[in-house]
């Protein structure tokens, strides 16, 4: 019986896993850059009205 | 605002290429195991991005001492940082291991001691964030995240060790398992290869996206500085 033991077929499982990593840490770093952007042009806004006084 | 240092912009490339790297080796090099199959292989990243999320619940629990004991606005930057990081790999590495017990236990999810506890450490800090967010004052919302993250880091080493405590089904790679865990296997040399390189990987990924997350910190606490003085200049 156990001779004819081979692995199971879980590449699919393998792939899901990959992709959710690959999305949950892909949309972090979105997340980051979005909010670096954000902060960037209020920060240059709030030194124009600065140095336009 | 100061430009991106140079080095960050190399730590940006070595993680870069050290994460390809890491897949590469999980993909291509380490062997199948012959019981679970390919979703053994999820097991590289599992641990990995859990390792990220006690990374950086530790060095949160740090920064609230240096926070507590020297009072600059840094240190609170450094631990919600490291906070926000862990959270999302954290939770990156249950989805991870709901996928791997998927067709080896049979389950997505089991109230495991060790799936039951890192469930309570991510809503541990996912708690945090939210309270944070709660507190305008900034002296006191910094205050109040140095006490909570350094109440809220013994939860880490509970879950840590809860697999080598407890009766669980979780298994144990490095160490003796307990008997009733399921999905345990022995690492070949080129599976410890796979395995620590992941681990070297994910660290210095760590280490970027955590000096990308301060410098964003500090981006807003000028801007929230400027913003004041604007607002006083105007009243």
């Amino acid at each position: 019986m156990f001779s004819t033991l081979f692995a199971p077929d879980t590449g699919e499982y393998l792939i899901a896993g990959y992709i959710v990593v690959t999305l949950v840490v892909g949309l972090y770093i979105t997340s980051l850059v979005i909010r670096w952007k954000n902060a960037l042009q209020a920060f240059r806004l709030y030194t124009q009205e600065f140095d336009g006084e | 605002m100061r430009s991106k240092p140079r080095l960050l912009i190399a730590l940006d490339i070595l993680s870069a290429v050290m994460i390809l790297t890491a897949a590469g080796l999980v993909f291509f090099y380490a062997p199948v195991e012959k019981l679970m199959g390919a979703v053994q292989k999820v097991f590289y990243f599992h641990v990995a991005t859990a390792w990220v999320g006690m990374l950086g619940f530790s060095a949160a629990a740090l920064a609230g001492v240096f926070y507590l004991r020297e009072g600059k606005e840094r240190w609170d930057i450094v631990g919600v940082s490291a906070v926000e990081i862990s959270l999302v790999f954290f939770l990156a590495a249950i989805v991870l291991g709901s996928i791997w017990a998927r067709p080896i236990w049979n389950t997505w999810w089991t109230w495991d001691p060790r799936l039951t506890t890192a469930a309570i450490v991510e809503l541990i800090y996912g708690a945090y964030m939210l309270l944070r967010s709660g507190v305008d004052d900034p002296d006191r919302r910094a205050r109040f995240s140095a006490v909570y993250a350094l109440f809220g880091f013994i939860s880490v080493p509970l879950t840590f060790i809860s697999i080598r405590l407890l009766r669980t089904i979780h298994p144990v790679v490095i160490g003796s398992a307990e008997a009733a865990s399921q999905g345990g296997f022995n690492m070949d040399a080129s599976m410890q290869i796979t395995f620590f390189f992941s681990l070297a990987a994910f660290s210095i990924f760590f280490a970027d996206l955590l000096w990308h997350r301060i410098r964003l910190g500090e981006l807003n606490s000028a801007v929230e500085t400027l913003r004041v003085e604007t607002n006083q200049e105007g009243i």
